[in-house]
């Protein structure tokens, strides 16, 4: 298969994908592409779990598939890498900036996504998903969930 | 290499299972979240296990139930929210020493899984810690505590059950840690948690875990009920895609 070429062209479509419970946000910014290999029959694309649970991983890796197929390319495995593991600063600058805009503060602040006050409280470490906890703006009086 | 994984995996399913059955019935909201949470990382990372030698539905579901090698103290019903809470305690901090070896393992697929499921194994124990540290604050939360641990005693130590296959991994390049030093690290780690309690020695809890047999494959009733519950709906119809 062709080598630099491809992985670019590949690259450039599946970062396309979405995270398909934060959908302002690729799965490039969210830094889960671990590197894909082109070998001489066969492509690898590796990607990395952002927490072991999470239930939109399978529909990824589903969806890096179906771009393959789409690329007419037949011969591929998109497999789990967990060394070295996926930390919330994979996230790209791009992608925090996304994560405000679904309304979620990014790991590494504590701001409130509305207001963007920082009389904020943490209310439980555990949110609705596994990557999100619970917050609580003292200013607007909104509570909000922070990338963990 | 299958016995290895099934010691690691088998307890993280079995106690991953039990603590679901607090789903929508936690005593508060954010506890409810928190143990549902922390029992889906459990299964996620029994099928983790699983996945190096096979697809994980079929050691899940079509096993036997004496081909299981989790402890004794997994298997047990839940009984009440503070025994729920000792019982994940004495199991993370026994699963954090045990996955902190593999760290340092010569095989790649369980070092680099470890690397991942180590981060999780954090966030568990800091919750376990700081919720019966809370508990332990009032003389009535110590009694409740401690009545809990005087009743699974000796139970709450089966985790360190083995057979001989284990022991045999235990100290090699692959799961490089020796039986007694997982054991002591553990024990003087579980007397820092409960600081108010006072432990059967090293030697009578050692003395006292070649009644359980639970990894050996000898399964109490409330396992056999509980495998009963968790193949219901895959016995319906084997062969069903999901």
């Amino acid at each position: 298969m062709q080598g630099g070429n491809l992985k670019e062209r590949i690259l450039e479509k599946i970062s396309r994908i979405k995270d398909p419970e934060i959908p302002t946000i690729s799965i490039l910014d969210l830094g889960i592409i671990h590197d894909i290999k082109v070998l001489e029959n066969k492509v690898i694309v590796e990607i990395k779990k952002t927490y072991t649970n999470c239930i939109a991983l399978d529909l990824i890796k589903l969806s890096i598939e179906n771009d393959l197929k789409d690329m007419n390319i037949n011969d591929f495995e998109v497999v789990w890498v967990y060394s070295p593991p996926w930390r919330s600063s994979d996230i790209t600058p791009r992608g925090k900036i996304a994560l405000k805009e679904a309304g979620i503060c990014p790991p590494d602040e504590e701001t409130c996504p509305y207001c963007n006050s920082k009389n904020v409280v943490l209310k439980s470490e555990f949110g609705p998903t596994r990557c999100r906890m619970i917050y609580y703006c003292n200013n607007c009086k909104n509570p909000f969930e922070k990338f963990r | 290499m299958e016995n290895l994984i099934f010691y690691f995996a088998d307890d993280d399913l079995i106690l991953g299972y039990r603590d679901c059955e607090w789903t929508g019935v936690g005593p508060f909201l954010e506890e409810d979240l928190a143990l549902s949470s922390i029992a889906q990382d459990e299964i996620s990372h029994a099928s983790m296990f699983y996945e190096i030698i096979g697809n994980p539905d079929d050691f899940v579901y079509k096993r036997e139930p004496k081909l299981f090698k989790n402890a004794y103290i997994t298997e047990l019903e839940n009984y009440d929210y503070v025994f729920t809470l000792v019982r994940h305690l004495f199991y993370d901090e026994f699963d954090y020493i045990r996955i902190g070896a593999l760290l340092n393992s010569s095989n790649y697929e369980l070092k680099s899984r470890a690397e991942k499921i180590i981060i999780e194994e954090d966030y568990h124990l800091k919750h376990f810690r700081i919720i019966l540290n809370k508990l332990a604050q009032k003389e009535e939360g110590k009694k409740v505590i401690s009545n809990t641990i005087d009743k699974f005693k000796y139970e709450l130590f089966s985790i360190f059950e083995v057979d001989n296959e284990i022991l045999k991994v235990y100290g090699t390049d692959i799961f490089p840690i020796s039986y007694e030093e997982h054991f002591d690290k553990f024990y003087e780690r579980i007397k820092l948690d409960f600081p108010f309690y006072k432990f059967p020695s090293k030697d009578e809890v050692l003395l006292n875990l070649s009644s359980f047999k639970s990894r050996r494959g000898e399964k109490s009733e409330s396992f056999l009920k509980f495998y009963e519950t968790f193949t219901e709906v895959y016995r319906l119809e084997p062969d069903a895609r999901w």
